[in-house]
């Protein structure tokens, strides 16, 4: 049982925003732009699998290092 | 999925380092080994079969920085990139209440574990900026997240990396190249019967017992089960990882 925390991804959740918005909510990601799904995708695949096996109640930061600052 | 992809290890004699070996190479990875002494690397490459132009030995202390500088170069100059960085080097000290630590010991996990850790990402991090690509991952510890009693300099060497790690992250975000942080915890190696006999020296089984108990699935981590961890965030499949600690520790943290 574990959590991610994702940053902002590129979803359809995302298109009724303004995009000046948008924008300054990319800018809040060190590295530059929103995530995309596939790169929540795959850290959920790993987390999933015998890979993780010892990672149990553990939050992982899926981010651009916007929790880092 | 990390085919041809070239990997410097430090602390690749022993334990998770050792093992990290293992996991690169069988991915098809070329990977330079660093360490103390030449030796123990050359065993290293036997015992796993290493095919020949596809691993570099360089013996080095990652506590002087030329000599850090010069294994980042060779592995440069024999492999043309680094595309990955297990930042893993690392001593444990003694177990000492902090009224009792000994100079020595605490100037040894400075240098190792903080200087070497440094230098390490210092170096790297010029070579990945302009690549604009690469992956970083140092070893960090529980120590780094929790307190725990009698690892005072060890503890606040594992925070230290914590630092280290978030602050290079933010640096280099944009660059392309992405540095985060493992936590592993009791891994079955050779420091945890240092620590385990410096706990209880009379009988570092019952220390083992008692560490055990603190981890929820009731077990030691074997050095599979943080390499995994390693593998993964070195792979773009966690592109959009940096700046992150993860806790490989059979759910002490949580």
């Amino acid at each position: 049982m574990n959590a991610i925390a994702p940053g902002y991804i590129w979803t359809p959740l995302l298109l009724n925003v303004n995009a000046d918005k948008v924008k300054a909510a990319e800018n809040l990601h060190p590295i530059g732009r929103f995530g995309k799904p596939e790169e929540i995708a795959n850290v959920v695949s790993f987390l999933a699998s015998d890979e993780a096996s010892f990672i149990v109640g553990a939050t992982i930061s899926v981010d651009g290092g916007y929790t880092a600052q | 999925m990390l085919n041809n992809k070239v990997v410097i290890i430090t602390g690749a004699a022993n334990g998770i380092g050792k093992e990290a070996v293992k996991g690169f190479a069988n991915q098809g990875a070329k990977v330079a080994l660093i360490d103390l002494d030449m030796a123990a690397l050359e065993k290293v490459a036997q015992e796993f079969n290493l095919q020949k132009g596809n691993y570099l030995l360089l013996p080095a202390d990652v506590t002087i920085e030329e000599q850090v500088e010069q294994y980042v170069q060779k592995t440069k100059d024999t492999f043309g990139k680094i595309d990955v960085f297990f930042n893993n080097a690392g001593v444990e000290g003694v177990i000492s209440l902090i009224t009792e630590y000994p100079a020595k010991a605490l100037d040894s996990i400075v240098n190792v574990n903080i200087k070497g850790i440094f230098y390490g990402l210092k170096h790297v991090l010029r070579l990945m900026a302009e690549q604009k690509s690469g992956s970083i991952i140092n070893t960090s510890s529980i120590g780094g997240l929790r307190g725990m009693p009698c690892t005072s300099a060890y503890c606040a060497s594992k925070y230290a990396i914590i630092g280290l790690t978030k602050c290079a992250a933010l640096e280099f975000a944009g660059s392309g190249v992405r540095v985060n942080a493992i936590c592993p915890a009791m891994v079955n190696t050779r420091m945890m019967r240092s620590i385990e006999a410096g706990m209880n020296s009379d009988d570092p089984d019952a220390a083992k017992d008692q560490y055990t108990n603190m981890i929820p699935v009731g077990r030691y981590a074997e050095p599979d089960d943080i390499i995994q961890s390693v593998l993964f965030l070195a792979s773009e499949k966690a592109s959009f990882i940096t700046g992150a600690v993860l806790a490989v520790d059979g759910g002490l943290t949580a």
